[in-house]
């Protein structure tokens, strides 16, 4: 095996292994994810006049935050968590959103599968250009 | 043909004073407003494929008016956009810039509603014109208005005055009002962003 084939293959090795790596991080980041709904609390006074725990900010959207703080006692009737935006804003935290996640192990993932792939398909072209050595001449049996 | 012509004058009288004592129903003015000006809250909420951002902010003024036995109200409402926080200061920046928002030459976004339609249990339909980035249109969007008489309640919530909860979400294609997604922010950027107001305003 010449040395240009043993190096594409390493290439498509790394492709292998980063894309499984991509995937196991993204499946072990989404896995800590939770239904999550932002929420700007009102005053106990106002939530008391009109019925509610606070105003929404978006839809409900699957979220990783690690600090517990963050969170409303209540849930909402989805059974998604409620955060305090308030409290998020205060402490300059962004939620890592779960479709972030997946964009981007998704963009990295096609990468190194396409190094796989690229480095596969070039060793083996590489490997059957090259001109096998010819085993010696067998001299007949009389 | 006397007698008849009585019957008539007494009609028309009596026609006349129902129309004199019928008691007068009109749509009261609130102005937006309240002891917590954090309580007043104006979003815009992108949806695109990277992620979901929202932008937020409390500095909103305007007059509304609406008629709790008519169910019918109109809004006159401004949004200052400078102080749009969507979480992330440099996006904030970006927001304000001549290629999204124009802040510095386009401060604010007016809503103006002129048309209510009640669709029960506090929902209503919504029509109007939304004035955004210099250029005006035409929105449809719905509602959730809920009427707070005077009270006990309202006053232990710092209120004067009845009291309006108006919840509006319109959505917006934002070409429409000029604003172009360059291609680089496609996968960040939705082209429909809903615009969300939540507001409390006071007859008080």
């Amino acid at each position: 095996m010449k040395t240009a084939t043993k190096l594409f293959f390493a290439l498509a090795l790394v492709g292998l292994v980063g894309r499984i790596a991509t995937q196991v991080v993204a499946t072990n980041m989404v896995a800590k994810a939770e239904l999550i709904q932002r929420v700007k609390p009102a005053e106990k006074e106002l939530a008391a006049l009109t019925g509610d725990i606070g105003e929404p900010l978006g839809p409900p959207q699957k979220m990783i935050i690690t600090d517990e703080k963050a969170f409303l006692p209540q849930k909402g009737k989805e059974g998604q968590r409620l955060v305090d935006d308030d409290y998020l804003q205060k402490n300059s935290i962004y939620p890592l959103q779960v479709k972030t996640v997946n964009f981007v192990s998704g963009l990295v993932g096609y990468g190194f599968l396409g190094l796989f792939l690229f480095g596969l398909i070039v060793a083996f072209l590489i490997e059957r250009r090259t001109p096998k050595t010819s085993s010696p001449k067998q001299t007949p049996v009389a | 043909m006397a007698r008849l012509k009585h019957m008539i004058s007494t009609l028309l009288t009596l026609g006349m004073a129902s129309l004199t004592f019928a008691p007068v129903v009109q749509a009261k003015t609130f102005n937006i407003g309240g002891p917590n000006p954090a309580s007043q809250i104006f979003t815009v909420e992108s949806q695109a494929d990277f992620e979901d951002f929202i932008g937020r902010t409390n500095e909103i003024t305007g007059k509304l008016t609406y008629d709790a036995k008519k169910k019918i109200g109109t809004a006159n409402v401004t949004v200052k956009l400078a102080n749009l926080d969507t979480g992330i200061p440099l996006r904030n920046e970006h927001m304000k810039s001549s290629q999204w928002l124009d802040a510095a030459k386009f401060p604010e976004a007016k809503f103006d509603v002129t048309n209510t339609k009640a669709l029960g249990s506090d929902k209503y339909a919504i029509t109007g014109k939304l004035t955004l980035k210099g250029v005006t249109k035409t929105i449809t969007g719905e509602a959730i208005i809920k009427y707070f008489p005077e009270s006990a309640s309202t006053k232990a919530a710092r209120f004067n005055g009845d009291v309006l909860q108006v919840k509006g979400s319109v959505r917006i294609k934002l070409s429409d009002y000029n604003i172009l997604i360059p291609a680089g922010a496609k996968t960040k950027v939705s082209e429909i962003v809903t615009l969300k107001l939540s507001v409390f305003a006071t007859t008080g």
